[in-house]
């Protein structure tokens, strides 16, 4: 295990391994600090780039983007109440506030050491918790990953703002999405018409880049009220340290809360950043100041919601099962490079994995020099026309569908996809059980293949198989539990808005 | 956006999606059984899902029926309705994709973004047409000099 690390770090301390690091961070800053782009967006668009490059080192460079854009969303937040990514909502209840006192340095110094700490506490979680639950993987066969599939996409769609049943809908449309193209054993094609094209299916990172960027501009271009009344960054930073250390409690907790909530499949930052948030809350001797400028509210969303991103790997790259969006898409990155998630991974490519793990410590301590930096000019920033931002976005979305295959017609899938995107969008069907259900869906159909060739070629025997095993006994239950717990929560929220009207 | 249209909206889906779920089960089962048992298995669980949510917005719809209207002043993260500039940038992108295989890549974005950028009603003349020069260079730069990642390539440049 430490001689893994030693390696890891070695890896990660190389010049082209900190370059990209380094490159990853500003590019993850400046997306999370800019409402409407959102780490999903920015590691999908990335991903190309990654191509030609050392594994390790672009790996790390996408896990400083995802690192750093979590947290660059609170800069947005506190300066201009309006979240850069969705998990720094909560930050603005009490940082845009604090802004206003003329506190904005102090609450943006909070957010960036709490986002380090909690992005550190929950990396190291990730160094020593990965490697023996890999292990356990040695225990799963073709069964219990079918299940696991499946668990993974019940988890997120009850966990999804929409209703549960809108989530399952969308979560079994990624799962017809990945059946497109050829049968796994039979070579037969499906849903082809045709097409050349898809023979190989659809293209994990061209729907990605569709469904996250695409929408996005068009509710840019919608939206073009301009951003006015931006406060500007002052005080300096590291005067606050010792006050975040007098918090030490609530941010060792929020620390916890996040890294737990990454590690279940579904649940992403949004939920840890409300439940730290409520814990913070609950315990603390000042309640009154919640939502008035409470800096404790600030250091717990952020330091939660950046504790996500070392916990939601965990899953990734122990059993291929992605915690969140921004996971699954490094899923695609990882197959891209020719990596394939669970026991190999550690035991064949350790300098890899333990390099990519290493990398987000750097990652972590690095944004919060840059953090710094860009929110003392992310006035300018913020003020970022969209008349040029819209056609940007659209410009790397095409570089970054082009580079998979080299494939004119990846753009107009990518351009199809962007408007499926945006419809859901329009009709409140969350896109993440999508994501993952065609993340997951050439995997779990492989799988319950091969499990029904295991039990040879009897529907009875499959099922039986499935009631048999323990650990797919488990994996049943959690999934059947996870959609009670959307549908309860479906219908509390029912109840609860006719209460209000 | 009141609860009206919040239900024209949830029928429209609801309607859409059956649809889609009857024509993937009818595609689904014309295939050989050897390599359609799990899309099979997922267009029969649509239509169920379909049928459910159906009911959901009829219930819905019979309690509206018996309640007020009332204004939501939930703001909402998402498109809340398709606008006009939505499906102008939209179809411009469908011609800028059309325009990368005649013009090329770099003459059809430098076009794109400028006339993006006046559409969306961009006042600074002189930005507007340099900014498309200066990002061009840079994604040659970067792109294909640096990390030889391949952009589209069209008859011109």
């Amino acid at each position: 295990m430490i001689h893994n690390a030693l390696i890891g770090i070695f890896a990660a301390l190389q010049f082209e391994s900190i370059i990209m690091t380094f490159l990853g961070v500003v590019a993850g800053v400046i997306i999370g600090c800019l409402p409407g782009l959102t780490s999903v967006m920015g590691v999908a668009l990335l991903i190309p780039v990654t191509f030609g490059m050392d594994p390790t080192a672009g790996l790390a460079m996408l896990g400083g983007v995802y690192c750093a854009s979590t947290y660059g969303g609170a800069i947005s937040a506190i300066l201009l109440n309006i979240p850069g990514t969705p998990s720094a909502c909560v930050t603005t209840i009490d940082g845009y506030p604090l802004a206003l006192k003329g506190e904005s340095g102090r609450a943006i110094s909070m957010a960036t050491l709490g986002s380090c700490v909690g992005g550190i506490f929950s990396t190291f979680v990730l160094l020593f918790v990965a490697p023996p639950l890999a292990k356990i993987s040695l225990l799963f066969s073709a069964h219990e990953y079918f299940l696991l599939s499946l668990l993974g996409i019940t988890i997120i769609a009850s966990f999804s703002d929409q209703s549960v049943i809108k989530g399952l809908m969308a979560g079994t449309l990624g799962l017809f999405m990945s059946v497109v193209g050829m049968h796994p054993m039979t070579g037969f094609m499906r849903f082809t018409g045709g097409m050349a094209f898809l023979v190989d299916g659809i293209p994990l990172v061209v729907a990605l880049i569709g469904f996250f960027s695409l929408p996005e501009v068009l509710n840019m271009v919608a939206n073009t009220e301009d951003r006015k009344g931006v406060l500007v960054y002052t005080g300096h930073p590291m005067k606050y340290f010792k006050e975040l250390l007098s918090h030490w409690w609530l941010v060792f907790k929020c620390s916890v809360i996040g890294t737990i909530i990454g590690i279940i499949p579904g649940a992403g930052t949004d939920i840890a950043a409300f439940l730290a948030y409520n814990e913070a809350k609950r315990a603390s001797k000042e309640k009154e100041l919640f939502g008035n400028g409470a800096i404790e509210g600030v250091i717990s969303a952020e330091t939660s919601n950046n504790a996500v991103v070392g916990g939601s790997l965990v899953p990734l790259l122990t059993l291929g099962i992605p915690g969140n969006a921004v996971s699954a898409i490094f899923l695609g990155a990882l197959l891209i490079q020719g990596l394939r998630p669970g026991f190999e991974l550690f035991q064949n490519t350790p300098e890899i994995v333990y390099g990519f793990i290493c990398s987000m410590f750097v990652a972590n301590i690095l944004f919060v020099p840059v953090g710094f930096i860009i929110a003392r000019y992310a006035y300018k920033l913020l003020k970022t026309p969209v008349s040029l931002l819209a056609p940007t976005i659209m410009v790397f979305a095409v570089i970054g569908s082009y580079a998979i295959r080299n494939n004119m017609e990846d753009l107009w899938l990518m351009l199809i996809m962007g408007l499926v995107g945006y419809l859901m969008q329009y009709f409140s069907v969350p896109v993440a059980p999508m994501v993952l259900g065609l993340v997951l869906g050439a995997m779990s159909e492989g799988e319950l293949a091969r499990a029904y060739a295991l039990s040879n070629d009897s529907v009875y025997v499959l099922l039986k198989d499935f009631f048999t095993r323990p650990i797919c006994l488990i994996l049943i239950a959690l999934s059947a539990f996870s959609v009670w717990q959307g549908i309860k929560k479906s219908l509390v929220s029912d109840i609860e808005k006719r209460e209000t009207l | 956006m009141n609860n009206d249209s919040t239900l024209k909206k949830e029928i429209s889906f609801v309607l859409i999606m059956l649809i889609l779920a009857l024509c993937l089960a009818w595609f689904s089962f014309s295939y050989p059984l050897s390599s359609s048992v799990y899309p099979r298995a997922l267009s029969v669980f649509l239509v169920i899902l379909s049928f459910c949510q159906f009911g959901i917005v009829y219930f819905k719809r019979s309690k509206h029926k018996n309640e007020k209207n009332q204004n939501s002043q939930i703001r909402d993260f998402a498109a809340s309705f398709i606008s006009k500039k939505s499906i102008t940038i939209y179809v411009l992108s469908g011609i800028y994709l059309f325009g990368i295989n005649t013009l090329g890549f770099y003459i059809s974005t430098y076009i794109y973004i400028a006339f993006i950028s006046f559409y969306l009603g961009y006042k600074n003349k002189i930005a507007m047409f340099i900014w498309p020069i200066i990002l061009c260079s840079l994604i040659w730069c970067v792109f294909s000099w640096f990390l030889h990642v391949p952009t589209p390539e069209g008859i011109f440049f």
